[in-house]
């Protein structure tokens, strides 16, 4: 009986060890599943500027909600995609100032998988926004950065985060 | 009564020859004092600290330097600093000689030229040890020069209140710019009395010219003694076909009461910002 119980265990532990082995899982959703979460219509609904520059040097103020400061809540951004591809993009803004630029044209990402910047482009014209965050069933908001670049020194002075939600 | 008294020959001659050199003083003082009026540069980058490189522009078309194929910078800083120390340029070694390290570049076309520099290397202080800078140009020989240039600041590597405040510290014609009056640093009695009410704005483009009649925009309280106003240079204005906005000024109105306690419309100071060329 003692024989068949330490071999019990043994065998127990022998099954507890190899059913350790971690299996592999294939990523959840398709590829394109972060560019199909970025597409569609999205209203602003937050606007923070930074300065950049006082940042760096450790100065106060150094940010600012501007959401209320102008009708930003009025714009709205498009993102169209064709064949879960990013393909054209709109931008109406209502009675708030100007976020890019451009306001139509096509748009792209660095890299289809996990894409961290989104390239605006209309012509000759191309603006780029940096991703804070893909939108998810837990946080349903699309968060992008855009900075601005002294020409001259091409060192970053502003940074105006944008949040939107659907 | 008139008395007339005999004039020595001698002492006649000696007026003679103190009128001439008085002449001669006087036409050298007016020689030197002839210095060319000269405005049309400009400085890249537009606002920048002391520890930045920056390059000089320079246009001498339908000047007294016109034609001049070698001119050379003269430089100094922080004159009438208080508490800091006045320094010229490492350029200015000899004003009937300029050095090479003085010369302008030719910058392709007749009678235009640039010069970098970097003000801790030009004038060989700390940073932290300069606060502006003026310069003037002229011939290697000093015989023909520009009047001194108007002050240029350098951007501040430590934080320094001050009453009229932009946010954020550099701008561009797209961008949001906030307006601040901190009523609890003015020194005059005026802007430390004043209740602001708003705020008059005028943008300039590239040509100096402005670009429309002044704006006034409403004025919010946004905490004790700090006040805001916000616009955007673009939005108010719409540069010219070629043009772009370059800089603009802004000053805060309010009211105060005089001795009869009626309301007297004031201002504060009118400050003058550079907008920066942003991609």
């Amino acid at each position: 009986m003692k024989t068949i119980h330490y071999l019990t265990i043994c065998l127990a532990a022998g099954l507890l060890i190899t059913s350790c082995r971690p299996d592999s899982y294939a990523p959840i959703g398709g590829t394109n599943d972060n560019i199909t979460a970025i597409s569609g219509a999205w209203k602003l609904t937050k606007v923070t500027q930074t300065d950049v520059e006082s940042q760096r040097k450790g100065f106060p103020y150094t940010t600012e909600d501007l959401t209320t400061v102008f009708n930003y809540t009025t714009l709205q951004l498009t993102f169209n995609v064709s064949n879960g591809a990013p393909s054209t993009f709109t931008i109406n803004n209502g009675s708030a100032p100007p976020i890019t630029g451009i306001t139509s044209g096509s748009w792209s990402v660095d890299d289809p998988k996990s894409p961290k910047t989104i390239t605006l482009k209309n012509g000759t014209v191309t603006e780029t926004m940096t991703l804070g965050g893909y939108p998810n069933s837990v946080n349903s908001k699309l968060k992008v950065k855009v900075t601005r670049i002294d020409a001259a020194t091409n060192k970053p002075l502003i940074a105006y985060d944008y949040e939107f939600s659907r | 009564m008139i008395m007339n008294f005999p004039v020595n020959p001698l002492n006649k001659t000696i007026m003679k020859k103190l009128f001439i050199l008085t002449i001669f003083l006087l036409g050298g003082r007016l020689a030197m004092a002839q210095c060319i009026n000269f405005t049309n540069y400009t400085i890249a980058p537009s606002t920048f600290t002391a520890e930045d490189e920056i390059t000089m522009t320079f246009d001498f078309t339908g000047t007294g330097l016109a034609g001049e194929t070698n001119l050379y910078i003269w430089t100094w800083a922080n004159k009438g600093a208080t508490g800091l120390t006045e320094k010229v340029g490492i350029t200015n070694t000899d004003w009937g000689n300029s050095p090479e390290i003085a010369k302008l570049t030719p910058a392709g076309s007749p009678n235009k030229f640039t010069y970098k520099f970097t003000g801790t290397t030009m004038y060989e202080l700390a940073p932290g040890q300069l606060k502006h800078f003026q310069f003037l140009i002229k011939t290697k020989t000093g015989s023909k020069q520009t009047c001194d240039s108007e002050t240029k600041a350098f951007d501040p590597l430590v934080f320094i209140p001050n009453v009229l405040r932009v946010f954020p510290a550099r701008v561009g014609q797209n961008d949001v710019v906030l307006l601040n009056f901190h009523q609890d640093l003015a020194t005059t009695l005026n802007e430390q009395r004043m209740e602001p009410v708003s705020v008059t704005v005028e943008v300039f483009d590239n040509t100096g010219a402005s670009a429309g009649a002044p704006i006034t925009l409403p004025v919010k309280n946004a905490g004790a003694k700090l006040w805001k106003a916000f616009f955007v240079p673009t939005r108010s204005y719409t540069p010219g076909a070629g043009k772009k906005f370059t800089h603009f000024t802004y000053k805060f109105n309010g009211t105060i009461r005089d001795a009869n306690n009626q309301p007297v419309t004031v201002s504060t100071a009118v400050i003058d910002v550079p907008l920066t060329d942003m991609k």
